[in-house]
């Protein structure tokens, strides 16, 4: 996007800019496939896992398949989260991306959003693999749901962090150090609401950490939008 | 000289102060009849439970404080308070382990009021990593207030997380949850010890903050020497 | 708990409480100190190195 610094001229609109970097994105994901695969593979690996520590039969599976199930999108969803920004770092592309006279919100959201899709995309297909491989059906509408909200508030305060991960030292070890302690409500909530769903139970009884999930999101989101601007003042 | 005489007279005073708590505490205070000794560890223990939420609260502040002003003066008393609210909620969450251990009859339990602790005190350790890997100074300063504000604001949001689950943490201030397990009446004496300790801890968290404060100061002082040094050996 | 006539002899717990609190706020003061300390000790060298520097350009 070459651009003249031109203070000027009016800023691209806000969703336009949002559609720009997401379609970045998504197009460099389509050529070279690496983070979602990466995310795929690993989170077979962490199922796996599991099924071989916990020595999962019938009657633990149903009472840690929640559990089971949040840990591995968390920790698949930090490999994605380590990559949101290390393509422009990597190619010195970064400040690049900066100096463009483009809203810094809508860069957030952007990169945001894409990380989202990616995440979302592998949770669509390890969600039915769980099904088949531990014989439960996930397939009920709020548990979808509860899966998007949580979804998002990690990859919201994710990306924030992200970003400042990105230009520590030891960046892929950094990030889960600064980010899973600020993610443990929405883990929390999430799986608590997800045992609630799978145990059978109506909306009305896992509204509690339902609402704090949303809860969460909103305030993440509002405290990451405020911050991000002084993020990439540099 | 004349704050270094501020100082100096503010460490003493806090000093004679930590001496006469201690007094309270283990003399003054009567012996506590359900639980017995370890009851004495409560002044304490609370004391420097507070000392870490208000430690973090003035983090919380002056990251605000920095991004808005980019005043050196607010980042050092960011990190400086940090740095004391991690050593008081170590204390805090040890402290509070040894007490369990005859109360409640385990070193741990994954209580509310335990798991928040813990997750602050993993916050506030990120913290300190972070800036430990960032080499770029202004970078630093400004990431750290970033995560400085974060930190602080999942510090409510983990406590209403897992509130669902009852408590059995004792309240002693305030009404108190029936399921708690190691309550007692405060008599006047306990009292007056529980709140001199409460003073005692957080005057001496001024003190400390004044000393660290002083010696971030001189950090960047000889990094600032270094540089010079180092510019004009090259040239 | 409550049921028991007597007060329980917890005082070796007190003791490992109170030890808690003195090992890490000395621990701490001390950090504080030492590397106070090894800054001066640093801004000694560094003005040393200075004024050798300006000694030797003057000859």
């Amino acid at each position: 996007m070459p651009k003249p610094a031109n203070s000027q001229r009016p800023q691209a609109s806000f969703w336009r800019t949002v559609q720009a970097i997401m379609w970045k994105d998504l197009t460099s994901e389509l050529r070279h496939k690496e983070i979602v695969s990466a995310m795929f593979i690993f989170s077979l690996l962490v199922v796996l896992i599991f099924n071989f520590s916990l020595e999962l039969d019938r009657a633990t599976r149903d009472n840690v398949a929640a559990g089971v199930l949040w840990v591995t999108f968390v920790f698949a969803a930090t490999l994605g989260l380590n990559r949101t920004f290390a393509a422009e770092k990597d190619r010195d592309l970064l400040d690049g991306l900066l100096l463009a006279p483009i809203d810094r919100s809508a860069l957030f959201v952007g990169k945001m959003l894409s990380t989202f899709i990616f995440i979302i995309i592998v949770e669509s297909i390890v969600v039915p693999l769980f099904s088949l491989l531990y014989n439960m059906s996930l397939f009920t509408p709020l548990l979808l749901v509860v899966l998007v909200l949580g979804t998002l508030g990690y990859t919201v305060v994710g990306t924030l962090l992200a970003a400042i991960a990105i230009h520590t030292r030891s960046r892929e070890i950094m990030l889960p150090i600064l980010l899973f302690p600020v993610a443990v409500p929405v883990i929390i909530a999430s799986v608590q609401a997800s045992a609630g769903i799978l145990e059978g139970n109506a909306l009305g009884n896992i509204s509690g950490p339902l609402n704090l999930v949303v809860v969460y999101d909103i305030i993440l989101f509002a405290i990451a939008i405020m911050t991000f601007d002084y993020l990439i003042e540099e | 000289m004349q704050p270094n005489q501020h100082l100096r007279i503010l460490t003493i005073s806090s000093m004679l102060m930590l001496v006469l708590s201690i007094y309270m505490v283990f003399v003054y205070a009567p012996l506590e009849i359900v639980m017995g000794a370890v009851q004495r560890v409560f002044y304490y223990h609370v004391a420097s439970g507070w000392i870490g939420a208000l430690a973090f609260l003035i983090t919380l502040i002056c990251s605000i404080l920095y991004l808005a002003t980019r005043n050196l003066k607010w980042d050092h008393v960011a990190l400086s308070s940090v740095e004391i609210g991690v050593v008081f909620t170590s204390m805090n969450i040890v402290s509070g382990s040894v007490w369990a251990r005859p109360i409640w009859n385990t070193w741990w339990t994954w209580d509310p009021r335990l798991t928040t602790a813990t997750i602050m005190w993993l916050l506030y350790a990120a913290y300190l990593m972070l800036r430990q890997s960032l080499e770029n100074p202004q970078r630093r300063r400004t990431f750290a207030a970033v995560y400085g504000i974060v930190a602080f604001v999942s510090v409510p949001l983990t406590f209403a997380a897992i509130r669902i689950w009852r408590t059995i943490h004792p309240v002693i201030i305030g009404s108190s949850d029936p399921s708690a397990e190691g309550n007692f009446e405060m008599t006047p004496p306990m009292r007056n010890a529980f709140f001199f300790s409460l003073f005692t801890f957080t005057f001496l968290y001024v003190t400390l903050l004044w000393h660290r404060i002083r010696l971030e100061q001189l950090t960047v002082q000889v990094a600032a020497m270094q540089s010079r040094l180092l510019n004009k050996l090259s040239t | 708990m409550f049921l028991q006539e007597s007060t329980p002899d917890t005082t070796i717990y007190m003791i490992m409480g109170y030890a808690v609190f003195s090992i890490l706020s000395a621990g701490y003061a001390i950090s504080l100190l030492a590397r106070r300390r090894k800054l001066l000790k640093k801004t000694e060298t560094i003005t040393r190195m200075q004024s050798e520097d300006t000694n030797s350009s003057i000859h």
